[in-house]
This record gives structure tokens, C-alpha cells and sequence, in this order.
């Protein structure tokens, strides 16, 4: 692999997270170049949601540095990283349940203090991408479907206009139909508007293919990185992710 | 009838009473899951402070009762404000993530601090004030000589509720800081990585409480004509009952809560003893609560996920 020319996006070295007295982030270093998808995959508890929490300040580092567009962003409060304009789709989509789609997406939009015209265009950028969230506008969160609540997180998470997106699992529970619409989006997102993301992923197969680069993640540290076909490409990935953990 | 109908006006002034600072209670529960057991005491301080504000308006001569009035309001609201601010900085952030019962015993010895605070700064006797607002309207004269009467300083405590609520509901239903404020009910974590300051918006809920039962202590002080510094505590219990009643956590429930044990207290001791009237009230929150635990405009706790 070749040097990137500039320097990434974010940069983690060396960090380190505990939740109380077990450390779920044992030296974690990871780098994401502007205009890249990363997949990040492992199995469950490695430590991959984690690592996303971590970068928003919950839990705090133990030590190491997460570093933004050039900029130590370790020790900024959590309330203060949305509006450096990273964003998030967390697990379990958190939606807002007692509130409006309209609510939640204007929520989004809060996060950066976004003008009316921004706005705006975010919305119309948004019901292109999910057509069905325009319908349900006015409906509550917690009354939509798993795969609209999750659409609902994306298009949250967008409205704020994040340099760098990050998504947890957006597949989990979602039929295979709805699930390629999102990973489709994902893809439109990156290849017009540049967008960078890092997806975190159990369905290694899907996260790689749509990913530039991947890292693997077992039990709190990367073991493997690479790009994307390189990834799908190895024995011990195929074999731990791919096909059902059977050796053969 | 007529009898019945002047109860109903009695028993909906007192239950907007209750309702304003209701809205205390179950706000603060709604974004912190904790019962603020100081909040009564709040009301007390409002009242407190609006005696204290008409008494150095009076003796700088003004007369003119309107702007007297919007002073002192303005006034109490602002200072309660400040005290309900400082007892959520002080007494339950730093027990935040403490178990879930250390802001509910620090609440307790909040309300103890306050009450003591108050017998020491102002006395222990009542403090009464001279009418201030008087007369009324005479609605119907009965057959019997019965009158059913209306009077200026009830108009006034059901205007400014019905106007207050209507503000309120608007600021949480429409403005970002209520937004803000919801969202934080919901999900303080999403609300943070969406760049809610979490900190601020439990403080903003506690300046608004609190200003709120400032209104109510000023319209108690106006209606009954006296404050003292045990006033708190009934008025507190009656209130949280208020909340529980309607359903802890519901803003339009709160309400609903205050005009019910309002009305239940007025008739009660209007039909049968004023001694009892508290265990109505209360009997009535056991019965409700039987038969819908989470009060009458509480949301069951199942939410789709």
C-alpha cells in the first residue's frame, strides 16, 4: 500500500476503553482518509460499537488519542463532537420514539445549527435517498418499522451534514430487500456527495464489498487490515465471518 | 345548584394552584427520574419572595397595583429561578450517576435545608398580607340568599394559569430548547451525540419548574393572603400527589391532576368534612392508581423498539 498524500481524516492511535474494570479497547489504531468507506468488522463484543462511542467520549479514553481533521479530540465533550460534524447511527438506531419523523430529523439538523436552506436541501437529500420517511413525516418514531427507524437514524445522522459518518450496524434485523437499499445509499452517499464513512458490521460480506478498506476487530484490538477484496480474499476471514464460522 | 357551582370556581382556583406546581414535579421526573422532593419548598420560596418584593415596592410608594403586581411577578419568578437552579447544581448533579435513591434522599434534605432556611431568615409565625386585589362579580343570587360569587383574585390565578400553560406548552412543543428538553427525556445519550448539552438542558428544567411554583407561591399569597414557612410541605404532597394522579412524566396530566385534587378537596369539605378533606384526595390517587397504575394520562412503559 502506498502512503496516503494528505493526512486522514481521523486517526486513532494507541486508544484505550474500559467500561468500568473491563477494557473493551486495548490499543485500538485506525485511520480513515476523507472520501473513504471503512468497514470495521468482528464478532459481537469485540469491541467495534465501543470504539464508535469512544470517539463521542462514552466511555472516555483511558489513554491514546483520537485525532480530527488534525485536531486532538480525545478529551472534547461528548455534546461537542456533533458539532465538529461527526455523526452517528448508534446500535439499536436510537431513534426518539415519543417524537415525530420530522422531530427526529430536525434533531439532526439541531446538532449543527444548520441554516434553513440546509436544511432544506438536507431533507430533499435525504427523501431522494428514502422515499419512505417523507410519508411518514408527522408519524412517531417508535411506531415505524425496524428498517424505517433505521433509515430514520441515517437521515438523522445526515441532516447534521457530517464530514464523517458513522454507521452501527444499519443491517441488523432488517429483511435482505430493505438491507441493500441501505447499503445502495450508503454507496450513492459516498460516490456523489463524497461523503466519508465507517460502517461497522457483523455481515463481513456485504460491509467489505462496499468498503474500501476494512479492519478486523477481535476482542479489543485490530488483528487484520486491508482493502476490502484483500479482506474478502482471506482464508481466516472467510472462515471466521463468511461462512457460519465453520472450519474446513 | 348554586352551592355547587361556587365550589366548582373555589375548587378550580385551588386546582390551578396545584396544577403549576405539579408541572415541577413531573417534569423533573419525566428528564431525571427522580422525584424532587424540594420542589414543595420551592413554592414556599416563591411565595416568600414575592411578599418580600411587594413589601419594598410598597415602601418605595409606588400604587399602582397592575405594574406592583407584573413586578413582583417577574420578580419571584426570576429569584425562585435562581434557587431552583442552585439545588440542582448543588445537591443532585453531583449524584447523578450515584444510585438511583441519592438524589431522592438528598431531595428530602434539600427540602428540610429550605424550610429550616426560611424559619431562620423570615420567622415562624404566618405572614399575612392585606387584600390586594379585591372585589369580584356576583354571578347569580339565589332564591335562598345564596351568592354565587366570582372575585377578581380568582379571574386573575385562573387567567395567568391558563396563559402560563399555554406559553409552556408552546416552549416545549415548538422551540428547540423543548425539543432539547424532550430529548434528553427520551434518550440522554442520543441526545448528547446529537449535541444536546445535557447539563444545561436538566438545568433549564429545573429554572422553568421552579419558576413556575413561583407563580403558584405569589397566586397562593394572593389568594390566601399569607405565607409561612411550612407551607411547602402540604402544598408540596398535595401537588406530587397532583402529578401522580395524572400520570407522572405527562405535562398536560400534571394539570389534569392539580384541577382533579382541587375539585375533590373543594367538594369534600364543601358536602362533607373539612378534617377529611386529605384523605380524600389521597384515597382518590389509591383508587386511580388500582385501576390505572400509570395515572390517568401516563403512557404504559412498552414502547416498540
Amino acid at each position: 500500500m502506498t502512503a496516503p498524500a494528505k493526512a486522514p481524516l481521523l486517526a486513532i492511535r494507541s486508544l484505550r476503553a474500559a467500561y468500568g474494570k473491563i477494557e473493551a479497547l486495548k490499543g485500538v489504531n485506525l485511520e480513515i482518509n476523507a472520501g473513504e468507506i471503512v468497514a470495521l468488522i468482528g464478532a459481537n463484543g469485540a469491541g467495534k460499537s465501543t470504539l464508535m462511542m469512544t470517539i463521542f467520549g462514552r466511555p472516555r479514553a483511558r489513554s491514546g488519542q483520537i485525532e480530527f481533521d488534525g485536531r486532538d479530540i480525545t478529551a472534547v465533550p461528548t455534546h461537542e463532537i456533533a458539532r465538529l460534524r461527526i455523526a452517528q447511527s448508534p446500535e439499536g438506531r436510537r431513534i426518539f420514539p415519543r417524537m415525530s419523523v420530522a422531530e427526529n430529523l430536525q434533531m439532526g439538523a439541531d446538532a449543527t445549527d444548520c441554516s434553513e436552506a440546509d436544511r432544506a436541501s438536507g431533507l430533499e437529500r435525504i427523501f431522494a435517498l428514502f422515499p419512505r420517511l417523507k410519508e411518514r413525516m408527522t408519524q412517531r418514531g417508535g411506531t415505524l418499522s425496524g428498517g424505517e427507524q433505521q433509515m430514520l437514524a441515517i437521515g438523522r445522522a445526515l441532516m447534521s451534514r457530517p464530514r464523517l459518518l458513522m454507521l452501527d450496524e444499519p443491517s441488523l434485523g432488517l429483511a435482505p430487500l430493505i438491507a441493500r437499499q441501505i447499503f445502495d445509499a450508503i454507496r450513492t452517499l459516498n460516490r456523489q456527495d463524497g461523503l466519508t464513512v465507517l460502517i461497522v458490521e457483523q455481515n463481513a460480506n456485504h460491509a467489505l464489498k462496499l468498503a474500501h478498506r476494512g479492519y478486523v476487530m477481535v476482542n479489543g484490538l485490530i488483528t487484520l487490515s486491508g482493502t476490502g477484496s484483500e479482506l474478502l480474499q482471506r482464508p481466516e476471514i472467510r472462515a471466521a465471518y463468511l461462512e457460519g464460522g465453520r472450519r474446513h | 345548584m348554586d352551592y355547587f357551582a361556587q365550589q366548582l370556581i373555589n375548587g378550580l382556583v385551588l386546582g390551578s394552584i396545584y396544577g403549576l406546581i405539579a408541572i415541577g414535579y413531573t417534569m423533573v421526573y419525566g428528564i431525571v427520574g427522580m422525584i424532587n422532593f424540594a420542589h414543595g419548598d420551592i413554592f414556599m420560596i416563591g411565595g416568600f419572595i414575592a411578599l418580600i418584593t411587594f413589601l419594598i415596592l410598597v415602601s418605595f410608594g409606588l400604587t399602582a397595583i397592575p405594574l406592583i403586581l407584573l413586578v413582583v411577578l417577574l420578580v419571584s419568578m426570576a429569584i425562585t429561578a435562581l434557587y431552583g437552579w442552585t439545588v440542582e447544581r448543588i445537591a443532585y448533579r453531583p449524584l447523578r450517576h450515584s444510585f438511583r435513591l441519592a438524589p431522592m434522599l438528598s431531595a428530602i434534605g434539600m427540602s428540610f435545608v429550605l424550610t429550616n432556611y426560611s424559619q431562620v431568615a423570615q420567622g415562624a409565625r404566618v405572614k399575612p398580607v392585606p387584600p390586594i386585589i379585591t372585589g369580584g362579580y356576583t354571578l347569580h343570587e339565589g332564591a335562598g340568599g345564596f351568592v354565587v360569587q366570582l372575585s377578581n383574585i380568582q379571574i386573575i390565578v385562573v387567567i395567568t394559569t391558563v396563559v402560563l400553560l399555554a406559553l409552556f406548552t408552546w416552549l416545549v412543543s415548538s422551540t428547540r430548547l423543548g425539543r432539547d428538553m424532550r430529548a434528553c427525556e427520551q434518550d440522554q445519550t442520543m441526545a448528547a451525540l446529537l449535541g444536546v448539552d445535557v447539563d444545561r438542558t436538566i438545568s433549564m428544567t429545573f429554572v422553568i419548574g421552579a419558576a413556575l411554583a413561583a407563580v403558584a407561591g405569589m397566586m397562593y399569597l394572593l389568594y390566601y393572603g399569607l405565607v409561612d414557612f411550612f407551607m411547602g410541605f402540604v402544598a408540596g404532597i398535595k401537588a406530587f400527589t397532583a402529578a401522580v394522579l395524572g400520570g407522572i412524566g405527562s405535562l398536560p396530566g400534571a394539570m389534569l391532576g392539580g384541577l382533579a385534587i382541587g375539585l375533590i378537596e373543594t367538594f369534600w369539605s364543601a358536602y362533607f368534612s373539612v378534617e377529611y378533606k386529605d384523605v380524600a384526595a389521597f384515597s382518590i390517587l389509591i383508587v386511580v392508581l388500582i385501576f390505572l397504575p400509570t395515572g390517568l394520562l401516563g403512557r404504559p412503559e412498552v414502547e416498540k423498539v
